[in-house]
Order: structure tokens, then sequence, then C-alpha cells
């Protein structure tokens, strides 16, 4: 194993620091490469070791320097035999890339487990490696892991062997076996295919992890098969020989009863998520639109709609929860005869949700406090049906929430490094592969051309900024940042100035217009605020769009918080009536922020709509009709996106005070879909302005959560520390909501100690503080990890530079040993040297047809002399081991007669051919 | 549904099922999508092989500029020309479930012209070349753009990008996912 360090530090030849174990590990790594001829079908077991005669073989070659003329055909030595030793790219890397599998850093190590062979091996066929490279350099070279995409075999797979398997890191390698497994399509397939064919399934086979017998081994092979990168029929071909080779020799040991059952249930589980996206296909909401939208205006614009039926999709089971448990019964128990309406309904009503909507169910103080009884033994008590079924809701949209925004953030900050490549991004993801819009197509030229040349431009120029200038910006940025704060605590003054003087009248009977005030004037905020925020940061002279995007949302975002902020405060704090002094003070507090809260969410529909059509709709008319000044606007994804987020917090905040909010929130964001929709397809036009869609996404679920925090905040409070009103709403009577709770245990206490102690203990301090505890050790482990992940991904990155540093002290390397063989040979024909520069391409080639672009091998040399060589050569058989069909003929027996066993015989080597014919 | 139904076999849309990343009636949906690009063909023959210049008629690969690339590469015959089933595996890699390594695999070799299993800076110029439209970069610009993305990417400074570093770079790019896709 150390040999090549060894042979490597006298010579001293390259400074190629501490990387030495690097250049073991490849060579060990091609040694590695043997592989069981893909004739017939010998056991996968068998060929693993180099055979003793494969061995002797090796160095007997590497002794005749090889390619000499003295070499003499050996006995014994088997076609068979040669197979083994194939130097044809056997690699099939543990890691996603080969290079990563082979770390000997310890840490990597233990999490990819790389079986070393003996060094004994290693050593011959380093050997072997420069013996072969001595006659053909370019062997050694696409031996190089990195070519070897495409045409990988499969390493010897001693490490595979059933015997020695254990759970954890067997897990992780066979996900990384699939990853190679993916990897062996071969472009050219015809006679390379079955070879391929053959050793995934030897791969398959010989992975216990993929076993038939078990459920999940099924399953995982199944999806190992799925991602075999081929055609379909190849993957057909794998399973087929795969099911039918298993069943031949399944001799599993049989798992325990316990796990087997688990299996049987992880199976059938599988299947039934697989039948459910069946069905749920049919379902799925708006498919068509979305592609339409899609394919006319990128992912960007897609991703608002799709939020937004994300958001439809979470009311839905909140709509029915409510409905289910709280006003359900309430119909049921309460038939609305009893109370009767002490208002007639008038039209002016769907709008402010006042008068006769008051005395329904759409309002929290209509709700009964009373305790029906179902039976002798059964009892269902309303207050407290509120109250869990509130909490419940509030529990489902935070794990529904938290695991989008997780996925979201996985997504884009762990796997993304923060570190933003731009150039490889915009290059290798800047299609959009779902345009379907001819138009939209150009446009994407165009944007990302100019995104391009504007990076560019940036780059050629490399700004000095003075440092008075810089002063200059910041203090406009300051200043701006000042107009902004003082912006957005004017109209949250504005509201709270506002509901004082509202409150104040409130008994004197409001016109319509005046009980809508508050909400037109928020509307009137998410319209014109965010225009302007976006106004006043493009004079900051933000570098980067993105940036100003950021800030702008940023803004608006603390605007609409702080609104939210202010109504909180004021519904809570000023209206309840907790303090006899408080002059403000409403009968009924639940309903009132309820109304509050309903006509925020119509108003703002109605207003949205209308601005959406009305603005949208003038424009372009403006546009087709009279000048051509006025741009067809396009579609502000921010700023939708932000009005969705802001309407879905309101229905959050009033969903405790109003449990039928949900159904108009459910209709709201079904009707502002088709109104977006038309809006989108007819009259705006796709943005030049590229649009980030994971970032977008991680941003706006986490702003979402900071909205859900202030009502949950909003939530809490209220139950806990405000007193419920006295004549109205199921919690009536009591000091506060939280009571109903309280009486609950006290109840318990009564018929069931256990359960008493159980709730006393587990609401303990100690108990939670204990609990809080150990989630931030959970936390502080997670992060831990994710630290060390992150170490480990720089080091492997780390890695590939060196391997990149090995490619080229082994081409060095060998262009010594061609000089050292051609000395000693006596062969002065200039032609015969290769040079390399330092970066491993070839510089200079023998042949005068070579004298090409620096990325061209000199590999077709003439034909005659290759002849010549190939038939003195020892190990040659003649026409039948060197049968161009064969794979496997090692290139260093039959360096040219054999074409290329790669699958496609490289681009670049036919192309020369075509040049030197 | 009862009509489409017919094309296949419960047993044909299993194995399909199993082979890609597709439900059943995701599978009909896809056949029903290739039936749409030559009815008479497809009639005829449920698998049958369709030419390239039928595939291009997918409004998605119309425009894309990569078109007869993306052909290339699921084509079995290596001419373009697709197969239903090779149709099918074109739309499960570009599919929502389709995993990011694979989705990677088949991006570089849609963006590896020449198919030498490099991206090299001849590769880029074209993919540039063919992103931008008519709109071109100038030839000092290209080389400043090719230069910066071997700076960001290829980190053996081989001045082209091997699969393993494609794929280091597609990890880093998280917008991949969400543009390297079709709907169906």
């Amino acid at each position: 194993m150390s040999s090549a360090s060894r042979r490597r530090q006298p010579r001293g030849q390259l400074s190629v620091e501490n990387d030495s174990e690097y250049v073991n590990v490849e060579l060990g790594y091609a040694g590695a490469s043997g592989y069981s001829g893909g004739q017939g079908m010998p056991s996968q077991y068998e060929n693993m070791e180099p055979s003793p005669d494969l061995r002797y073989g090796a160095r007997g070659v590497d002794n005749l320097a090889y390619g000499a003329p003295t070499g003499t055909p050996r006995t014994g030595y088997q076609p068979q035999d040669i197979q083994l030793n194939t130097i044809n790219p056997a690699f099939s890397g543990s890691g996603q890339t080969p290079l990563m599998g082979r770390s000997r850093s310890p840490s990597v190590a233990s999490s990819v487990s790389y079986q070393s062979s003996n060094a004994e091996a290693d050593e011959i066929h380093e050997r072997e490696i420069i013996a072969a490279s001595l006659s053909d350099p370019n062997s050694v070279i696409d031996m190089l892991p990195s070519r070897q995409l495409g045409h990988t075999l499969h390493r010897a797979k001693s490490h595979h062997h059933p015997s020695h398997h254990h759970s954890k890191s067997m897990r992780k390698r066979s996900r990384s076996r699939s990853a190679s497994l993916r990897r062996s399509r071969s472009t050219s397939r015809r006679n390379y295919e079955n070879v391929n064919l053959e050793n995934m399934v030897d791969d398959i086979l010989a992975d216990p992890n993929l076993l038939q017998g078990t459920s999940r081994g099924t399953l995982r092979r199944r999806n190992t098969i799925r991602q075999i990168s081929g055609t379909i029929d190849t993957r057909r071909r794998v399973r087929e020989q795969v099911n039918r080779r298993s069943s031949r020799t399944s001799k599993e040991k049989s798992p325990g009863i316990c796990t087997a059952y688990f299996y049987e249930a992880a199976y059938k589980w599988e299947s039934f998520l697989e039948s459910l996206s069946d069905f749920t296909y049919s379902l799925e909401l708006w498919r068509s639109s979305i592609k339409k939208i899609e394919g006319n205006f990128g992912s960007g614009v897609t991703s608002y709609f799709l939020l937004l039926k994300w958001l439809l999709l979470l009311n839905i089971p909140v709509f029915l929860l409510t409905f289910g448990f709280v006003t359900t019964p309430q119909l049921i128990y309460q038939p609305s005869a009893s109370v009767p309406h002490s208002q007639n309904f008038s039209g002016w009503d769907l709008l402010t949700g006042g008068g006769w909507f008051k005395d329904t169910e759409l309002y929290c103080g209509y709700y009964t406090n009373e305790t029906f009884t179902v039976d002798n033994k059964n009892y269902y008590s309303m207050p407290l049906a509120y109250l869990i079924t509130n909490i419940l809701i509030f529990i489902l949209i935070l794990i529904v929430i938290a695991q989008g925004m997780s996925r979201a953030y996985r997504q884009y900050f762990v796997t993304g490094d923060r570190h933003y490549n731009f150039f490889t991004a915009k290059v290798f993801c800047g299609w959009d592969y779902s345009i379907t819009s001819e138009s939209t197509a150009k446009l994407k030229n165009k944007s990302i051309y100019l995104e391009l040349a504007e990076a560019l431009t940036s780059h050629h120029s490399s700004d000095s900024i003075g440092c008075c200038k810089t002063f200059g910006i910041y203090l406009l940025r300051l200043t701006i940042n000042i107009i902004v704060f003082a912006i957005i605590a004017g109209a949250s003054y504005l509201i709270h100035y506002m509901y004082d003087s509202v409150v104040a009248e409130i008994d004197s009977g409001l016109t319509v217009i005046r009980e809508l005030a508050i909400p037109l004037v928020i509307s009137g905020y998410n319209l014109t605020l965010p225009y302007m925020f976006s106004v006043l940061s493009s004079f900051e002279k933000y570098s980067n769009p993105r940036m100003q995007l950021y800030v702008s949302l940023f803004r608006t975002f603390l605007m609409k918080a702080s609104v939210l902020c202010v109504l909180c405060y004021f519904w809570l704090n000023q209206i309840s009536c907790t303090d006899e002094s408080t002059q403000n003070c409403v009968e009924c507090w639940e309903t009132f922020i309820g109304n509050e809260v309903y006509k925020l969410v119509i108003v703002d529909f109605i207003l949205q709509s209308l601005a959406t059509f009305v603005l949208e709709f003038i424009r372009r008319i403006g546009k087709d009709h009279c000048c051509q000044t006025f741009a067809s606007p396009e579609f502000d994804i921010a700023r939708n996106t932000m009005d969705l987020i802001q309407s879905q917090t309101y229905t959050w905040i009033g969903m405790y005070f109003s449990p039928l909010l949900m159904v108009i929130n459910i209709f709201k964001l079904v009707l502002i879909f088709y109104v977006k929709k038309v809006s989108v397809l007819y009259n705006c036009k796709p943005s030049l302005r590229p649009w980030k869609a994971g970032l977008a996404k991680t941003v706006f679920l986490g702003i979402l959560f900071l909205m859900y925090m202030i009502c949950l905040g909003a939530f809490g409070y209220s139950v806990v520390q405000i007193q419920p009103s006295a004549n109205c709403g199921p919690f009536r009577g009591r000091n506060d909501t939280y009571d109903v709770v309280i009486d609950l245990f006290g109840k318990w206490q009564q018929s069931d100690r256990v359960i008493t102690t159980l709730v006393i203990l587990l609401t303990s301090p100690g108990v939670l503080v204990g609990i809080i505890l150990i989630i931030i050790l959970l936390v502080y482990y997670r992060r831990s990890v994710s630290l060390g992940y992150k170490e480990t991904v720089k080091r492997l990155q780390h890695q590939i530079n060196l391997e990149g540093k090995d490619k080229r002290f082994l081409l060095r390397m060998l262009q010594e040993a061609i000089k050292k063989r051609n000395k000693k040979l006596g062969i002065t024909n200039p032609n015969d040297s290769v040079v390399f520069s330092n970066n491993g391409r070839v510089l200079r080639s023998p042949s005068p047809s070579a004298s090409a672009p620096s990325r061209q091998r000199p590999s077709p040399r003439k034909e005659g002399k290759r002849k010549h060589k190939a038939h003195r050569h020892p190990g040659h058989h003649g026409g039948a081991a060197a049968s161009p069909s064969s794979p496997h003929l090692s290139p260093r027996l039959s360096p040219r007669l054999s074409p290329r066993p790669s699958p496609k015989p490289s681009p670049r080597t036919s192309k020369h051919n075509q040049g030197a014919n | 549904m009862g009509g489409s139904h017919s094309v296949f076999t419960e047993a044909e849309l299993d194995d399909y099922q199993e082979l890609t990343f597709f439900s059943k009636k995701e599978i009909l949906h896809v056949h029903k999508r290739f039936h749409l690009l030559d009815p008479e063909a497809v009639r005829r023959d449920k698998n049958a092989c369709l030419p390239m210049d039928t595939i291009l008629e997918l409004p998605e690969l119309k425009v894309n500029p990569f078109k007869d690339r993306i052909c290339k590469v699921f084509s079995s015959t290596d001419d373009g020309s697709l197969t239903f089933e090779d149709f099918l595996d074109m739309m499960s890699v570009f599919s929502d479930s389709a995993p990011k390594s694979m989705k990677a695999e088949y991006a570089f070799r849609i963006y590896d012209f020449d198919e030498d299993d490099f991206v090299s800076s001849a590769d880029l110029r074209e993919m540039v070349n063919r992103l931008t439209g008519e709109q071109q970069i100038t030839d000092d610009d290209m080389q400043h753009l090719i230069n910066n993305i071997f700076e960001e990417a290829d980190l053996d400074d081989d001045d082209a990008l091997s699969f393993a570093e494609f794929e280091h770079v597609i990890s880093k790019a998280p917008d991949f996912m969400n543009t390297f896709r079709i709907r169906l």
C-alpha cells in the first residue's frame, strides 16, 4: 500500500504536500478492480482475490518490462485470468463520486466504509498500471476515477460478502451503492450492456439490504432498480435476473416474528402510499392551471400559486376539525330558534359581518356554555370541546409549518452551501425546463443573457468606491431606514388612534363606512406601502438586486407584523372588560374581535381582487390602445405572497373567535386563485427578473412561521390571561378560559387519582424544565452533527483537490517511466515520448496527426506498430481472446487490437482517428 | 379514464410503475401526451418509436435550448428518436419524485455535448450560447464566464468538469430541483 509513497518521496520531484496516502488509495483502488468475467455466470465471490497465478503473471510482466521484445507466451496464462485482471475501468466508487469513497481521514472512513485490498495486491496492481502505461499512457488516464462516468463496472466485491454486514455502515453503503449503480448506463450500449447488466445484478444480489425475502429488502431493491439510470428495458432485465437468481440462491435467515411483522407493515404502508398517490393524482387540485401558468411564467410565479394551494389544503382539515367538533354539536343541541335574532338580515351585514351575523355560529359569542348529555354516562362539554379543538388546530398548524419549513430549509441551506456559486448556478440551473411558451423562452434567453452580462461587466470593472462615497451610501441607507421605520410607526399609530375613536362611538351606532374604516386603511397600507418600500430601496444602491428585493420584503413584513401586533394589543388589552374602569368596553369582546377579523378578511379580499383587476386591466388596456409607454404589469411575486401570508395570518388569529372564519378563508383562497390566474395569464407579462424559488420558499415559510407565532402568542394570552365576557361565549362567567381545563382536572381528581397525579406531574415546573432541557440538548446535538457534516464536506472537497493533484503526479511519473524505458531500450524515436502538461493534459503527442488540441490524446498511433506490439505480447493468444467483442480484455494485454472496452470509444479518439485517416 | 385504461394491461402498468417514479394514473397521462404527439403512429403501436422531430413537438421540448441533447440522451437507439418507454423514462427523470442525483446525472449527459464524459470549455461555450439565444455574449466575456465557472466548480484544475465535480456543484445549487423538472 505504501509503495507509492516510498517510491515517490525520494524522488521529491513534485511538491504535493502530504497527500501520499491519496495516491496509494488511488492505486489500491485501481487494484481492487478485478472483475469477474462476463462469460457465463461465475459466482461473484469466486474471483475477488486475484489468483496466485495472476499475481505471478503480473510480477512477471513487471519484471519483463512489459512490451519488451523478450516476452514469450507464458503457458498457463489463461484468458480467464487475464480477464480477472482487466484494467478496464471497474470502479464502482462506494461514494457518490468514486473519489469520495476512499478517504483515509478517520471521520470519513467511518462514514463510508471502504475496505482496502491488502497491500500486496495494491503493489502488484500498481506495477501493473505502470507496466500497462508504458505501452499506452492513455490507459492510465482512462483508469482515473473521474473518467469513469458511463462505463462503470464493478470493483471486486470482497467487501460485499454477506458474512460481514452490519447494520449501520451497511445501510449507508447501500444508499451509495444505488448511487453507483445509477451511473452504470452506457451510451453505446449494445455489446457492453450485458456485462454491465450482470454487474448490476451482482451488485444488487450482493447487498444484503436488498435481499429478497424481507419486505423491506424487496422495497429497497425495487427502489434501487428504479434508480438505475438506463432504459426501462435495462431495468426490467436487471429486475428479472435479480429475481431469478435470488430465488435460486435464496436462503436468507428468517427474521424474527417481530421484525417480520414490522417489514410486512412497512411494505403494506408503502403499497398503500403508492395507491394513495394514484388516488390523489386524480384529485390533484388545479393541476392543469398550475401547469399552464408554469409553462408561461416559469417556476417563480408558480411558487405563489403553489403556496396558495398549500395554504388551502392546510385550511381544509382545520375547518373540518372546527366544524366537526364545535359547530356541529352546537347546531344539533342548540337549535337557532331558541335564541331569537335581535336584528334582521341586511346586505351590508355580509360586508361588515355585524348585525344579523352576530347571532350566528359565525362568532364565538354565540356558542353555548352548556354541557350536553349524550346519554347517562357520556356528556359533551361545549367549552372544553371549543378550547381543545382550537389547541389541536394550533398544534396541527405548527407541525405542518415546521415540517414544511424544515424541509425547505434543508433543501436550501443544508444541501446548498451558503456560499453561492453564481455562475454555475446560472448556467447549469438557468433554464427552466417547464417553460412551454415561445415568448417566455425568448424572454428567458434574454434574462439569462442580461444577468450574465451584468455579472461579467461588474467583474471587469473592479470598482473601488471611495471612502467618502461609501459613507454617503451608508448615510443614505440610514436615512431611508429611518424614514421607513417612521412610516411603519405612523401607520401603526394611525390604526391605534382610529380604534380608540371607533370604540368610543361604538354604542351610538356606526355607519358602514365608519365600521369598515380600519380594514380599509389596512388594505390601503397593503396596496401602497410595499410599493413605496421597493421604490425607496431602489434608491439605496444595493449592489445586488436580490438584496434589494429582500430588504423591501423585510420592510413589508415589518409593516404587516407591526400592524398585526397593534391590532392584537388593542383587541386583547383595550377591548376586554377585565378592568371595570376601562371606558372603552365592549359587551362581548370575543364576538367583537371575530367581527373585526371578518371585516379585515372580507375587505382585504375585495380590495385585492379589485386592485388586481382594475389596475392591471387598465394598464393592459392602456398599453394595447393608448400608448406603448405603459408597460404591461409584471406579476409581483413577493408582494402577492406577502398578501397571501397576511390574509392567512388574520384567519389564524380570528379562528378562535370566529370558528367559521376558516370556511370564508377557504372560499377566499379559491376565488383569489382564479382571480390571480386570470390576471396573470391575460394581463401580466413574464418578468425579466429571475426568481429563486428555492430560497424564496424558505423565506416565505419563515415569515409565515413568524406570523403564526404572533397568532399563537395572542391566542395563548387570550386563553390564559383575559377574562371571558360575562354574558356570551362558551366560557361566560369564568375567570379565564383556562378554567375549563382546571375544572376538568378537578372532575378527574374525584374519579381518577392516577390521571390527576400524572397530569399534575406533567405540568409541574420541574418536568417542564426537564423537557425544555432535553429539547435544547437535542437541538445542540443536531447542530453539532450538522457542523460535523460541514467539516466532512470541506474535507471531501479538499480531497477532490488532492485527487486532481494525484492525477497529475501519476502522469508525470508515467512520463518519467516512459523516458526511462526508452533510454533502456535505446529507442530514440521522439515519437514515442509523450509530454504532459502539468495539469495532466497531453501537450505534445508522438504521431504527427496528434499535434491537435491539447485535450486530445495520442492514443491512435500507427496501426502497424500497434499490431506488432500486441502480437509480441506474452499473454496474447490471438484472435479469440482479443476479439473485439470481449470487453474484458485487458488493455495491458492487447492495448491496441481490441477496442477500448469502454462502452463508447472515446469521441476524442474517434475524432482523432478520422483526422488521421 | 376508462378508455385510456385499455391501452395497457394492469400487468404492464404495474411493471412501469415499478420501474419509474410514476403512479399508474401518471403513466397513463404520460401516454396520453405521447399519443398526442403522433396519434396515428401511436394508435398502431403503443410503444411506437417516434422520430426526434415529432418528439420535439412536445411544448416543453420545443422551446428548450437543449432539446436535441435531451432526445439523444434518452433515446435507446442513440439517434434521438424515442419509444414510449424512452419517453416515459424521460418524464420520470424530469418528474418531481426523481432523486437529485439521478437528475444531476442526466443533466450532465445533456450538457456534455461532445459526449466525452467531461463538460469542457467547449461544452460550456455551447451551453451558454444556447441559453442566451439570440443575444450572444462576446468572446471576451465568454472566456471570463468560463473561467469563473471553472473557478467555482473545477476542483482539480483540469479545465473540465467531471461528473463528480458537476454533481458537487449541482448539490450546491438549490434551484436545480426546481428548474430541472417538467410538470406532467
